[in-house]
């Protein structure tokens, strides 16, 4: 089992981010994370991340819970955060290097593989030696995304990965999440860019209200596989009425 | 493939050596701008001489006049390391390692605390303190054992009270009244640790290092719990819910609000200085001799560090106006307005409470005043200086990326010679050389009213407008 988890609750305050959810996604599995802004998409991917603590519920990463063996399950993860994956005093270079011993691997080991990520992902390599405050957003993204594949990771979890880049850099992204598929990795990819998760992703989930109203595959997601994506999205998250309904008010 | 890759446990040594290497790098050439990269070396050539000179200061002076030059050495230590605008003391602490890395929290701990004491500001500390302690090497190890117990205590102090806060926000406990908790024991341990400090200093012949000693292992034990409970090193998640954070400052007032910018922020605990400095100046005078005028001058130099603070941190709003004030025809005066508004209340509060602890302490007197008076302008001016210092062109777009960028790294060296300005006319004054003081004063703020004008052509403002029509 790559992900999984049983009635996990989320309070901030007053309100119930998470409520009941429960979930399992087999290895091999590219989970579409889908919601509206403020869904608890990223709080589900730091409970999963455990840098925060679900209120109730466990956790389960490659079957194993954070009580047991944390490091163990944080080494074969890789976690491409929203915000404040880089530390902008560091080199691009410095940083990958920060981040391989971070996981205990000698830089030499994987130079080759990173040199080829780098080449892959920038025109310019020499732009990396310079401090990561200085980049745009589409080159951290891309840097991090590096950062979190560097060491082969059989769980990877990606928030809002296609924010800030330009459509090739993005179609660079989507190649390569979809390289990476293999029957022992798992990702799950929390985006609202629905026209590239469904190039990626093998199951869509949607979380609205703390649950997953509708989670399966993605062809189950779109009926006939034709119909877009987008469309079952709104149809179980905000209805067309609504929508008309409040423009009208707003143009009024 | 990931097991294959993962032979080796992370080092603590290689990854702390890693992070001194990178930090290190900082202070000489932290920027991809070569005229700042000098001006960085030149600041530390100015600071290894100043070093210098406080070291030969200390060598040549007789018995009565070395403690009070010690105190005032010891008081620089601090102060060159705030002023520097990097120190930890009173700032978030960055932790370099992210939560989710395969790192056990002890040791993730013990990186992050390495990562934020070699901050640019606190190596300048130790730059300043071996160079001193060097020369000084004759009279004993105490000035180096003293002034490292120092930095590590406050640091670590400082830490705990940040990790402390981050796990309140995280764990969801109802947070004001636990951050009024911290606040105080922040306020009271570092009034503790000054109290036995300028106490032993003051009051003992013997050297009181032991005493520091005990209470810096207190710090870094407090520091070791509180890594314990720290479940996120995301301080943009950390600090999403609008909770606890915002509630000092809204008690606080406007002003208050207006000077640390931004709502997400510890800063409202700026605002708490001036108020635990007039607590140590009441302390000292029933502890020690009433006619020690040396120390109360100090005492009320120190309040004049949250100018420091507070136009360090006004870069934060400072950057999010930045375009609106520059193209505004208004520009100017609405800066000095913000300026002075956000400047307007801790200053009140400085004003207040020092003078209060002084008149308490039945040792104020009329320089003391006119110390003050002498002390604000040149501040003032000096504070705004290093809020509007932008490049002279604005090319394109990114240039604004790039004058952030170049407005944190020199904020540090304004602060620096506010603060020296700080202690010089404090001693000059309280010395007698109340003319020579004067003469200085003038000179500073003639100095920055000349650096005002100069950073500010009308140029800029057109080129600005232009850009972003």
């Amino acid at each position: 089992m790559g992900l999984s988890a049983e009635n996990l609750i989320k309070n901030f305050g007053k309100l119930r981010v998470l409520d009941n959810l429960s979930f399992h996604f087999s290895s091999g599995t590219v989970l579409g994370l889908l919601g509206n802004n403020g869904a608890g998409k990223s709080t589900l991917i730091h409970i999963l991340c455990d840098l925060i603590r679900p209120d109730a519920g466990e956790v389960k990463i490659l079957d194993k819970s954070y009580e047991d063996d944390p490091l163990q399950i944080r080494q074969q993860m890789g976690v491409l955060p929203e915000s404040g994956l880089l530390n902008g005093d560091l080199s691009g270079r410095e940083q990958i290097e920060f981040t391989s011993l971070l996981y205990g691997i000698r830089p030499d080991d994987i130079k080759e593989q990173v040199d080829a990520m780098l080449t892959y992902f920038f025109d310019d390599n020499s732009l990396l030696s310079r401090r990561c405050g200085t980049y745009s957003t589409g080159m951290k993204k891309k840097l991090g995304l590096i950062l979190a594949f560097m060491h082969r990771p059989s769980v990877v979890l990606m928030d809002e990965p296609f924010s800030g880049l330009d459509p090739a850099s993005a179609r660079l992204v989507i190649n390569f999440l979809n390289a990476y598929k293999r029957a022992d990795r798992t990702m799950l990819i929390s985006s609202h860019n629905l026209s590239y998760v469904q190039k990626v992703a093998t199951h869509i989930a949607v979380l609205h209200e703390g649950r997953f109203p509708f989670s399966g595959t993605r062809e189950d997601f779109t009926e006939d596989g034709q119909q877009q994506i987008e469309r079952s999205l709104f149809e179980l998250i905000m209805p067309l009425e609504k929508d008309t309904h409040d423009l009208k008010r707003v143009l009024a | 493939m990931a097991e294959q890759l993962l032979k080796h446990k992370p080092s603590t040594f290689k990854l702390g050596l890693f992070l001194i290497k990178t930090r290190l790098r900082l202070i000489f050439s932290g920027d991809e701008n070569t005229a700042l990269n000098i001006g960085r070396v030149f600041l530390v050539l100015f600071l290894i001489l100043y070093s210098v000179l406080a070291g030969f200061t200390l060598l040549l002076s007789d018995p009565d006049s070395l403690r009070l030059f010690y105190v005032a050495i010891m008081g620089s230590i601090p102060a060159i390391i705030i002023s520097s605008g990097i120190f930890p003391v009173l700032k978030l602490p960055t932790s370099v390692v992210p939560g989710y890395a395969p790192v056990p929290s002890r040791q993730a701990g013990v990186l992050n605390l390495m990562y934020n004491l070699c901050r640019p500001g606190t190596i300048y500390g130790l730059i300043f303190l071996v160079t001193t302690s060097v020369i000084t090497y004759s009279m004993g190890p105490w000035l180096l054992f003293d002034g490292i117990l120092l930095i590590i205590a406050t640091s670590s102090l400082d830490f705990a009270v940040k990790q402390t806060i981050l796990a309140v926000q995280t764990k969801g406990f109802k947070g004001f009244r636990f951050l009024l908790l911290v606040g105080l024991v922040n306020v009271l341990g570092l009034s503790l640790y000054f109290v036995i400090y300028f106490f032993n200093l003051l009051s003992a012949p013997e050297h009181f290092s032991m005493y520091l000693l005990l209470f810096t292992i207190s710090c870094v034990v407090y520091y070791s719990y509180t890594i314990e409970l720290t479940e996120t090193p995301d301080s943009d998640s950390v600090f999403a819910s609008d909770t606890i954070i915002n509630k000092p400052v809204k008690s606080l007032g406007m002003a208050a609000r207006i000077a640390y910018g931004r709502k997400r922020s510890t800063r409202p605990m700026y605002t708490l200085i001036p108020v635990f400095n007039a607590l140590i100046a009441l302390y000292i005078y029933y502890i020690s001799d009433p006619t020690m005028n040396v120390v109360f001058a100090l005492m009320l130099s120190f309040p004049l560090l949250p100018f420091t603070y507070v136009h360090n941190n006004f870069w934060g709003f400072f950057n999010q106006n930045w375009l609106a004030l520059r193209m505004s025809p208004s520009g100017p005066s609405v800066r000095w307005k913000l300026y002075l508004g956000a400047l307007g209340f801790p200053l009140l509060l400085d004003f207040v409470s020092s003078f209060l602890a002084l008149w308490l302490s039945g040792v104020l007197e009329v320089k003391h005043f006119v110390l003050y008076l002498m002390l604000v302008p040149p501040v003032l001016l000096l504070g705004y200086w290093s809020s509007i210092r932008f490049p002279r062109k604005v090319s394109d777009v990114t240039m604004v990326h790039q004058m952030t960028s170049f407005k944190n790294n020199t904020s540090g060296l304004s602060s620096f010679i506010i603060i020296l300005l700080c202690y010089g006319l404090s001693l000059l004054v309280i010395l007698g050389y109340t003319m020579i003081a004067l003469g200085a004063a003038v000179l500073a703020c003639g100095m920055a009213v000349y650096l005002i004008r100069t950073a500010e052509p009308e140029s800029d403002y057109l080129l600005a407008a232009k850009l972003f029509r």
